[in-house]
């Protein structure tokens, strides 16, 4: 059986690691350097990962390129949530791995991404050059090379956000202006 | 060029920014009228609300209204301070249109409260956020958002 798995893993593991499709989400200057990766000087597409959707369903990876603020984390757990497995994510930047500059009591930025979603690869620098972005992809394919079909059930427990929702209609509805209630409090 | 700004209201002192741009302070409540003034006489014609910048002195909240006039090039900073006790001032939103985020920024980050604003609510923070986070004097006490300094 595991001599079977593993040559399908093989073969498996090598599509989904050349065809890592980004989601579209880029909320301040690192998302300028990751326009720049898959464009044509540094072009991403040598890696497979050039097609950046617009939806969340048809996207593996997560990029989160630049300061997620209270009022932002909200959209980015759902757009999290909303992605299909196996899904994973890259924290590019300084802000969103520990808080960057914004670290010492801020009122509105989230201190590291890895608060409300897990995360794959951190990237920090401000901002990480292309060269960095294009590292952090290949050193991800390398991880997705290592995983086993055989894994995949606790890959996913794994994959669970930090935070609950408390009321999924409210996240949805987005009442009250993205209101951080809706987040729910502490980690789990 | 401001004679006639002078003859009509009180002003408390003015000082030179920079060498072509002055600065009037003025009481609060004639705020409205001099920028109604200072719009329409045809020798000023201060037609555009560069921005409205608002200053915590810690004992007061000193707020500035930069002006600019297309027509002869010129700026200048109309000034007043508004105590803690009393933290309200008139809107100019029916004067100038733009000023309507403007002061609803102000009034999310400072907490100052704009009398005669058609939709006075914040605008960069959510709703529910408590305190007016750009004053001095504030602290980051809010419960919900502490997951940040765990």
């Amino acid at each position: 059986m595991n001599v079977i798995l593993t040559s399908i893993d093989a073969i498996y593991n090598w599509a989904r690691s050349n065809s890592l499709w980004p989601l579209t989400f880029a909320t301040s200057c690192c998302g300028i350097e990751m326009m720049s990766v898959s464009a044509s000087d540094y072009d991403i597409a040598r890696f497979g990962s050039e097609v950046f959707r617009g939806s969340p369903r048809q996207a593996d990876l997560l990029i989160t390129a630049g300061t997620i603020t209270h009022k932002m984390a909200p959209l980015l757990l759902q757009l999290y949530e909303q992605m299909a497995e196996p899904k994973y994510v890259i924290a590019m930047g300084a802000c969103t791995c520990t808080g960057g500059m914004f670290k010492n009591a801020s009122y509105s930025v989230v201190n590291g991404v890895d608060k409300i979603i897990p995360v794959d690869i951190y990237l920090p620098m401000c901002p990480p050059k292309p060269e960095a972005l294009i590292d952090a992809i290949r050193k991800l394919q390398k991880k997705i090379k290592s995983e086993s079909l055989s894994e995949r059930k606790e890959i996913i427990k794994s994959h669970v956000s930090k935070l609950t929702l408390k009321d999924n209609e409210d996240i949805l509805t987005l009442k009250d202006e993205f209101n951080i209630y809706t987040l729910g409090v502490k980690n789990v | 060029m401001f004679d006639i700004f002078k003859q009509n209201f009180e002003i408390i002192s003015e000082n030179n920014v920079l060498p072509d741009i002055k600065q009037f302070y003025v009481n609060k409540n004639d705020i409205k009228q001099i920028l109604i003034f200072l719009k329409s006489t045809a020798s000023l014609y201060f037609e555009r609300l560069d921005c409205i910048i608002c200053k915590d002195l810690e004992d007061k909240i000193e707020i500035s209204y930069l002006l600019h006039s297309d027509k002869y090039n010129t700026k200048c900073i109309l000034s007043c301070f508004l105590e803690y006790s009393d933290l309200t001032i008139e809107s100019v939103e029916a004067v100038f249109k733009g000023a309507n985020f403007d002061e609803r920024e102000i009034y999310d980050l400072f907490g100052v409260e704009f009398t005669n604003h058609p939709n006075l609510q914040r605008i960069l923070l959510q709703k529910s956020f408590k305190g007016h986070p750009l004053r001095k004097n504030y602290i980051m006490t809010d419960e919900r958002l502490m997951y940040n300094y765990e």
